[in-house]
């Protein structure tokens, strides 16, 4: 049973007079613990196709079912809800709140759990510790590296503890020493049981991913699996 | 970290922008507190005058030809040979109308021309006695006259005229008296009188038993309706009896407070609205600068709810802070002009009605200002907030 299934979904955009198919008919689906790419050129619908999965952009016809859930079944509200504990988000620019301290970024999808301060704080401080930044919990986001302000986002992603993490061009902003040590820590967050599914130009974060889906004109294209070439797999970890 | 967290957080950050909208309303909210707290000073003012004062009436002889005015009242100089006076027990016949047992005090006046050493002079004779309880403001010098010891009091004009001082003695009629005191200056008509007891003047003038007028106070404000309604019982049920009420100067009072109060509406209303606009502006240009940050909340999970209760804390703080302040300063500000702009001699209430509804409208204000700001922020959609990014 999949983790996620996409079945025949379509979205159409209306441009002026014209309507403009983003997503003509997408199947797709994707196994709990999958480390999948999204490929595909600008506007070819690959990003559509991220924030349809990521409950956030209801499709014009067809179905997203994640855990046996028909997510725009849910009201907005309840998706909501449902986002809040089985997704995590790494924008494009990383897109941490400027005026909230790194721990603070963290702690944004506790906000609206019940968790107490001190446990808040206590997960803030495991995950940030986690991706390498235990010792900069207090800084603001604008005192941070971008590779650093990176690691603050997925951080902030996984600190619920979600099963699946959509990540948006998480390495298009930085440079490819800090790229591949970001790809890393993407790959360590999901040999540790997390579905990853991440929309990248980039060739070389195909070396990290376990299966890539290409995208053109609003169409799955092909996909290319990469088992053997996950370095985690490689090294033998 | 919770919401209240991130919208305090947001404030600190935006600190100089957020300093000038709290300063706008606190300006806004100090000229309301303002203009309120000093109209309920002189409300509270006038009330105690009125208190002081009762309802007055004056009972006078029916006459239809009048030459003499007292506080406003024509009460004597008749020149076609009408009723000038009336007797004591006319007025005891009052005592029976239905209203009488509210009135407090009753005095009975005589007022006679009489010769004295330089020339006529206006003498009123009065129960002291009673007559005090009405003029709480009369000031003497020396002391009030006693009965049937050829007393007199001389009102400060007289005394100025006559040249004489508390210890003179002053013919009148035939009759010397003591000056045993002399009126502080009133300012009105009442400066150019002589004091005598009402039983010295009666008989001083040969009008034993007979009086002018009295002036009757009744307990207390009463409409001006009720006034009129008792007004007419003495007029259709008392011939030869006539009355009317004083209008004192705390009626011309009243209508200067009216006037202030309607301006503090006005006011109010002018700043609510400007107020409204600023507050609400802002908010709006608040959510447009911060619309990935609101498309990144509804991404993590965040409810349309949860973003309008961050706006709302936000609207909340700042309105609260400026509700506090505009309080403190609007009651600074009507301490200081409160007694030279309007002459208040009673001192600024401070009332926690007005602090209650100063703080309470102007979180009113902030929040309402902030309802559609905050129902837009609530319903961007994430897609389009995060194509922003």
């Amino acid at each position: 049973m999949s983790l996620i299934e996409v079945n025949q979904v379509t979205k159409l955009y209306q441009s002026g007079d014209e309507q403009v198919t983003a997503l003509g008919g997408v199947d797709l689906k994707i196994d709990s613990g999958e480390f999948l790419a999204l490929m595909g050129p600008s506007g070819s619908g690959k990003s559509t196709l991220l924030t349809i999965l990521g409950c956030l952009n209801p499709p014009t016809s067809g179905k997203v079912i994640i855990d046996d859930v028909d997510i725009y079944g849910l009201n907005s509200e309840r998706r909501a809800d449902f986002r809040s504990t089985y997704i995590g988000f790494v924008f494009q620019q990383f897109q941490l709140i400027p005026y909230l301290s790194a721990a603070e970024n963290v702690m944004l999808p506790l906000a609206i759990s019940n968790k107490s301060k001190e446990e808040q704080w206590e997960l803030a401080r495991q995950v940030l510790t986690k991706v390498g930044l235990g010792n900069k919990m207090e800084r603001l986001p604008n005192q941070l590296s971008g590779g650093e302000q990176e690691r603050v986002a997925i951080a902030r992603a996984i600190v619920n503890q979600p099963p699946i993490v959509f990540a948006d061009e998480p390495t298009g902003a930085l440079d490819t020493k800090t790229s591949e040590e970001i790809m890393d820590l993407f790959q360590q967050v999901n040999s540790e049981g997390l579905t990853i599914i991440m929309v990248t130009h980039n060739k070389e974060n195909l070396n990290y991913v376990q299966r890539a889906v290409f995208v053109r004109d609003g169409l799955m294209e092909k996909e290319e699996l990469y088992q053997k070439k996950n370095k985690l797999t490689a090294a033998g970890k | 970290m919770d919401l209240l967290t991130i919208a305090l957080s947001n404030l600190k950050i935006r600190k100089v922008k957020m300093l000038f909208i709290v300063l706008g309303m606190i300006i806004g909210t100090a000229t309301i507190v303002t203009l309120f707290t000093i109209t309920t000073s002189m409300e509270k003012e006038l009330q105690e005058r009125f208190d002081q004062l009762g309802t007055r009436v004056l009972i006078t002889p029916e006459q239809k030809t009048f030459s003499l005015s007292y506080r406003g009242i024509t009460t004597a100089g008749n020149i076609s040979g009408e009723k000038q006076l009336f007797s004591v027990e006319e007025l005891k016949r009052l005592e029976y109308l239905s209203w009488w047992n509210q009135v407090t005090v009753a005095s009975p006046k005589l007022v006679a021309a009489l010769t004295g050493e330089n020339g006529n002079l206006l003498g009123l004779g009065v129960d002291f006695e009673q007559e005090l309880k009405l003029k709480r403001y009369w000031e003497v010098s020396g002391s009030y006259p006693e009965i049937d010891n050829n007393q007199l009091v001389l009102g400060h004009d007289l005394a100025r005229r006559l040249g004489k001082k508390t210890g003179d003695y002053l013919e009148v009629a035939g009759a010397r008296f003591t000056v045993t005191g002399v009126m502080a200056e009133i300012g009105t008509e009442e400066d150019k009188l002589a004091y005598f007891n009402l039983a010295d003047l009666q008989k001083l003038s040969g009008n034993n038993g007979l009086l002018s007028m009295a002036e009757i106070s009744l307990g207390g404000t009463f409409p001006r309706e009720v006034v009129e309604g008792y007004l007419g019982e003495i007029v259709d049920g008392i011939p030869g009896l006539t009355a009317a009420h004083i209008q004192d100067a705390a009626e011309g009072r009243r209508a200067l407070v009216e006037r202030f109060a309607k301006f503090a509406l006005m006011v109010t209303a002018v700043v609510i609205t400007i107020g409204s606009l600023i507050m609400g502006t802002t908010m709006m240009a608040s959510v447009k600068e911060r619309t990935a940050e609101i498309g990144v909340f509804r991404a993590t999970g965040f409810r349309k709810s949860h973003i309008m209760k961050i706006i709302f804390m936000e609207a909340g703080i700042l309105s609260g802070l400026a509700g506090v302040g505009g309080y403190l300063l609007g009651m600074l500000v009507a301490t200081f002009t409160g007694p030279v702009i309007i002459e208040l001699q009673t001192g600024i209430v401070w009332s926690p009605i007005i602090a209650v509804m100063a703080i309470g409208l102007t979180i009113t204000i902030g929040l309402a200002a902030s309802f559609y700001p905050a129902y837009r922020a609530a319903n961007l959609d994430p897609v389009e907030a995060l194509r922003f990014i």
